[in-house]
């Protein structure tokens, strides 16, 4: 085997440290869910890996009445399980429950997911609906990115050399918000051959205050689906049809491999983003 | 698998194609290119480091660039190969003009052979895709640097 | 054979307390002391030139023991063997040379090129990325259309075209049923190239012991007899100097019922190296290097009276059967034409096959081998009969059954069917699926804009293979059924149980037919040197052989321990009986005596009748006068989605008949995983190279096995029509589930698009092919 230096830093300021020391050469290690088989089936050959995993405090999922926050490493599971989240903010487990199987939930982590950016992962589409701030540490201090600004491309995010994602925050959705997230899996894989998040609150009116739809498995990196959003923000269910048209706009190359066509990604897009803000508004009721 | 897709660069048609078939602009907007030495004509010996997500690996092989036609078109084949497998690609670029910058398309194959093709083929038209696109929008950057 | 206290019973499997706790032996769990790990260098080209190997680097890699190329081995480790090249039953057949490891050319991807014994797998593996081979990539074929294509490049230079071999069967008069016809229905059907894909992959542990000249070799294998006598001729070693020891084995649905290039490399490694190797496949090399099923594709026609009545088959077919021949692989398509007719009575029936090589792994025995895709054919042209002539499939179904008088029934192809009553299968599943109401309930989801389809099949298939007058390599099976002396028996089977649970009905068997508790038996298999030649499993015929070789033995067991008892007794053995598991005298059970009693006086020999040999131990080989030929009614309810073109089961009702059943339990746990892998045909699976060979399905991540999640909970029931061909009137069921699934899938799943004009799919039906089918009327 390729030897290579494992280090398994205690603290995250150590881990930062080791992170800016190795740049390139360095991957870091969360729940092992992508980067251990790449290295088993010798696709890839790091020579130092940095294992986030003994960091304590990174685990952690809150869920406050202004902010739910998800450490990196939380894994997928300790969302799905959380005990107030079906009641703060349901579309997170329920987007939880559908990655991969129970083992990968077990093991995979949140912010490895997001910090990966498959085209197909399940949490950018998610967290683009629920608009949630990722917060990085690198050798500048920290910052936060929204999730809009952070899917950049295929595998391709806003994180720098030298930089780790820490956590995310999302502002805990008011009374009168509801979310869903509809997928097709890739019936080997388990990924999304598409899948849409959505996220609404409606005003007393029962139209749409705010929208939010995050489109995940159609196109390199996950996006927000803005002209949708734009066409029902201060309509109500009656408009989610003709909004739901608009899912796969502006989409330049679409993802296509023989388990569906670009054209059939798009459609799906546009199938479950009315699927799901009909969901999210009858929730949101 | 077919490669086809457009570009815009930032100068002239003539300025463009003085650019597309500079090695020393190659080698440095090539992604991963670690190195970029001509052996003979029109034929470069290259190495890079490519991948895609944690799907890493060093390749080494060649890049010819042939029938070349300036301003208009050229053709340039791509044969690397290293551990994790092979790409070969080949493709015609052809250059026109639109407005003050130079409307970029080409068309290919790219044939992916070895461990990366059983394994990662729902990566292959995106990574492709990808490379060429950061190719293209590297030496547009130059364009516009130097223009 | 009457049904008593274990035959018959849900005894669950005795296999499974030390599967599942982990205390099951693999190949890849022995160990021997200075064990080197071997790994294989694979061709990345589908077609290429080898113009050099350098293997010098890995030479030199500290660790490494032994770089063995093609040169090294081609003169003395001979080519790898295929049992079915007769060039009367197969005209023109090509038979190429198939080395261990490829020279000067390789033909697919995943060919192996050179071997690399080292100290650890992980020095095995880095030795690899040192090897350099000079390639000159050679355009690739990857379909039998492209082999045969003009210009196509050729494959095996020593011929000029790519023609593998050709096959026809025909029956009756295919000519007048033709003429006869009012239509003839038509249509192209394609049966995709599929991965096995057992849990287990292949290994190979190899030990030569050179004081005894003696080769030990475990092997991952449905076969241990038949790769003994294999591997003795590859590397000219007499055959008793070879021992085969298939230890437990995890699945191998016919992918282990081969002899492949890595078990005579390693038997050969073991005995040059004078140490012991060991191989396991990855899985990565098991989606390349292992054999493939299916890949057909093939005209159908069907001769048909406007009533529905079918005269008469013609099916013109191309397979596309890989790079070069693995043990069976011409002969498989061939299962295909003998079952062509079906449950049907016409026997108006010809098929003529042509087999192409391509830049492919070679296809093989499969699951069901060839019968799926006649089942499959049959049963989707009856629907699609039924679509042109708007009639109702079950009324095609049941006007073209064959009656339940007619058997023993000989069909078109000459096969002679053993028993069978295929309305009463049908008739059952239609009331568990209460079928009026679904088709009600179809018609009214249809006015909602939802797609319900129910689909049939009503298979026949061939099990318990077979006289070895139809098999390749021999077709009967052996027993030896011993009692020691304290009552314990053993029984040695030549058959090589790897999930079908053996070791738990044929222990069903013997408790019954000796009134021995089934604690008290052990069932052994797989070992050359323990158990006497068998053929091994595959074919479902382990039970309805190799049980059938075991009650011959055991019975003359017992006609010894009967006539023991009956001397000890004083009585006469026709007057003796089992009771409680006590001979006695009929009347007398308190003087009976337990098998172990009249064990020790067997042994002790004192006490015999004159006459009687001491001992207690029995032999036999039992050669079947035929197959048997189970049978059933399959019922789907899928559910379209209108919006995306996804597939729910909503309901699986199956019907098997498979004789008189010795445990229901194994019966439904091989209905079950049967299903879901013929389900697995219908919706998910498909090997695909790309056009320059390359595998792009050559993972989990791309190959899409079924999963839990896809199913609902199977409603199953039996009918039981005995089989005359054995004893016990078995008829096998390893293989039915996956036959009889694919076609009652696809039928539904098309007759939920009949709205849409749909008439016919190939599989897998994949969401987006149904999605675009609903939008194109």
């Amino acid at each position: 085997m390729t030897p290579f230096d494992y280090h398994a830093p205690k603290t995250l300021r150590s881990a930062m440290r080791l992170v800016q020391a190795f740049g390139d050469d360095a991957k870091v290690l969360a729940g092992g869910h992508s980067l251990i088989p790449s290295m088993k089936l010798r696709l890839a050959a790091p020579s130092v890996v940095i294992d986030l995993g003994g960091i304590a405090g990174l685990k952690r999922v809150t869920a406050g009445n202004e902010t739910i926050t998800i450490g990196a490493l939380a894994t997928h599971y300790a969302v799905e399980s959380h005990r107030l989240l079906p009641s703060k903010c349901s579309l997170l487990p329920e987007t939880a429950a559908e990655i991969g199987d129970a083992q990968v939930r077990n093991r995979g982590t949140v912010g490895g997911s997001i910090a990966h950016a498959d085209p197909a992962a399940d949490w950018p589409a998610t967290m683009l609906a629920l608009d949630a701030q990722f917060d990085i540490g690198g050798p500048d201090g920290e910052r936060a990115v929204a999730a809009s600004d952070f899917f950049v491309d295929l595998f391709i995010t806003d994180l720098q050399p030298g930089e780790v994602l820490t956590g995310i925050r999302i502002a805990t959705p008011p009374e009168n918000s509801g979310g869903a997230y509809v997928k097709m899996r890739q019936s080997a894989s388990g990924f999304a051959l598409a899948g849409v998040a959505a996220h609404v609150t409606l005003d007393d009116a029962g139209n749409c205050a705010s929208v939010a739809v995050g489109v995940t498995g159609v196109a390199p990196a996950a996006y927000r689906a803005r002209a949708v959003e734009d066409a029902l923000v201060g309509q109500g269910i009656d408009a989610v049809a003709d909004a739901s048209a608009h899912a796969a706009d502006g989409v330049e190359e679409f993802q296509e491999d023989h388990h569906a066509s670009g054209d059939y990604r798009a459609h799906l897009a546009r199938v479950f983003t009315q699927q799901a803000l009909s969901q999210a508004i009858e929730r949101a009721a | 698998m077919k490669l086809t897709g457009k570009h815009t660069i930032g100068a002239t048609v003539e300025r463009a194609f003085e650019l597309l078939i500079d090695p020393e602009v190659l080698a440095r907007c090539m992604p991963g290119c670690d190195k970029l030495e001509h052996r003979a004509d029109g034929v470069y010996d290259m190495a890079v480091s490519a991948g895609i997500g944690p799907v890493r690996g060093k390749y080494t092989g060649s890049v010819t660039l042939s029938d070349i036609q300036p301003p208009e078109r050229y053709t340039m084949v791509v044969d690397i190969k290293g551990t994790t497998g092979f790409v070969k690609g080949q493709g015609v670029v052809e250059l026109a003009p639109e407005g003050e910058n130079t409307q970029i398309s080409f068309e290919g194959d790219v044939q992916i052979g070895g461990p990366i093709a059983a394994v990662g083929q729902r990566m292959h038209a995106g990574a492709a895709r990808l490379m060429t696109r950061q190719l293209f929008g590297a030496i547009d950057a130059e364009a516009r640097a130097s223009a | 054979m009457p049904i008593s206290k274990s035959v018959g019973a849900r005894i669950k499997r005795r296999e499974d307390p030390r599967m599942i706790q982990g205390l099951a032996h693999y190949v890849d769990d022995i160990q021997l002391p200075n064990l080197l790990h071997v790994a294989i260098l694979r061709s990345p080209y589908a077609h290429a030139r080898i113009n050099g190997i350098n293997t010098d680097a890995a030479q030199n890699l500290s660790g490494v023991k032994s770089v063995v190329t093609g040169d090294d081995v081609k003169d003395v480790i001979g080519g790898i063997p295929c049992a079915a090249t007769d060039p009367e039953g197969f005209p023109g057949i090509k038979v190429p040379h198939h080395p261990v490891l490829a020279t000067g050319k390789v033909r697919f991807v995943g060919e192996p090129i050179v071997a690399v014994a080292a100290t650890d797998a992980y020095i095995a593996q880095d030795a690899l990325d040192l090897i350099e081979v000079d390639y000159e990539p050679l355009d690739a074929i990857n379909s039998a259309d492209a082999a045969f294509a003009d210009g196509a490049p050729i494959i095996h230079e020593d011929w000029d075209d790519n023609m593998a071999f050709t096959w026809s069967i025909a029956g009756g008069d295919v000519d007048a049923a033709f003429a006869e016809a009012d239509q003839v229905v038509s249509q192209r059907i394609d049966h995709q190239r599929l991965v096995p894909n057992p849990m287990e992959t292949r290994g190979v542990v190899a030990q030569y012991l050179p004081g005894k000249d003696q080769l030990n070799l475990w092997s991952s294998t449905q076969i241990p007899h038949l790769l003994r006598t294999q591997i003795s001729v590859m590397l000219g070693m007499a055959e008793n100097h070879v021992r085969v020891i298939a230890p437990e084995v995890g699945g191998g649905f016919g992918c282990k019922l081969n002899v492949y290039a890595e078990e005579a490399l390693l038997g050969h490694m073991a005995k040059y190296l004078v140490q012991p190797v060991k191989w396991i496949e990855g899985r990565r090399e098991n989606f390349l290097h292992t054999i493939h099923g299916r890949d057909q594709t093939g005209d159908v026609e069907l001769a048909v009276k406007n009533d529905g009545t079918i005269l008469g088959l013609k099916y013109t077919v191309s397979a596309d059967v890989g790079a070069y021949y693995q043990l069976l692989t011409p002969a498989i398509p061939t299962l295909t034409g003998l079952m062509l007719c079906g449950s049907y009575t016409f026997k108006n029936v010809q098929m003529n096959l042509t087999a192409a090589f391509t830049n492919k792994m070679a296809t093989d025995a499969y699951r069901g081998a060839g019968r799926p895709e006649a089942t499959y054919l049959i049963e989707r042209m009856i629907d699609v009969v039924a679509h042109d002539l708007d009639l109702d499939p079950l009324e095609v179904r049941r006007k073209n059954f064959i009656g339940k008088d007619a058997f023993p029934y000989e069909t078109g192809t000459a096969v002679a069917y053993d028993s069978g009553d295929y309305t009463a299968a049908l008739d059952k599943a239609l009331k568990m699926a209460d079928y009026e109401a679904l088709r009600e309930q179809q018609a009214k989801l249809r006015e909602e804009g939802r797609y319900l389809g129910i689909g049939f099949s009503t298979y026949v298939e061939i099990c318990g293979m077979g006289p070895s007058a139809a098999m390749p390599a021999g077709g009967w099976e052996s027993s030896t059924v011993r009692v020691d002396p304290t009552g314990k028996v053993t029984v040695l089977t030549g058959v090589s149980p790897h999930g079908q649970g053996q070791e738990t009905t044929f222990a069903q068997l013997i408790a019954d037919g000796l009134g021995v508790d089934i604690d008290d038996i052990r069932i052994i298999h797989g070992d050359t040197d323990t158990v006497q030649y068998g053929i091994g499993t595959f074919g479902s015929r382990a039970t309805a052989v190799g049980g059938t070789a075991m009650v011959h033995a055991m019975g003359k067991v017992k006609d010894k321990v009967i006539n023991i008892a009956a001397h000890l007794l004083e009585s006469n053995p026709q007057d003796i009986v089992v009771e409680d598991n006590k001979y006695c005298v009929q009347g007398a059970p308190e003087s009976g005596l337990t098998l172990g009693e009249i064990a020790m006086v067997a042994h002790v020999g004192v006490q015999l009748p004159e006459g009687t040999e001491p001992g207690l131990a029995e032999s036999h080989f039992f050669e079947p006068p035929n197959f048997t030929y189970p049978f059933g009614t399959h019922i789907a309810v899928v559910e379209v989605d209108a919006d995306t073109g996804e597939v729910e089961i909503q309901r699986y009702i199956a019907v098997d008949d498979c004789g008189n059943i010795i445990n229901p339990l194994i019966v439904e746990g091989q209905v079950h995983g049967g299903i879901a892998q013929g389900v697995g045909q219908a919706l998910y699976e498909e090997a695909i190279y790309d056009e320059s060979g390359q595998m792009i399905t050559g993972s989990f991540m791309d190959y899409a096995l079924p999963k839990a999640h896809n199913f609902p909970r199977f409603e199953l029931a039996n009918t039981v029509t005995p089989s005359p061909v054995n004893p016990m009137g078995v008829k096998g069921v390893g293989e039915a589930g996956t036959i009889g699934s694919t076609p009652a899938i696809a039928n539904a799943v098309i007759d939920a698009l009949k709205p849409f004009g749909v008439r016919h799919i190939d599989l897998p039906l994949r969401p987006e092919k149904l999605w675009k089918l609903m939008q194109e009327t």
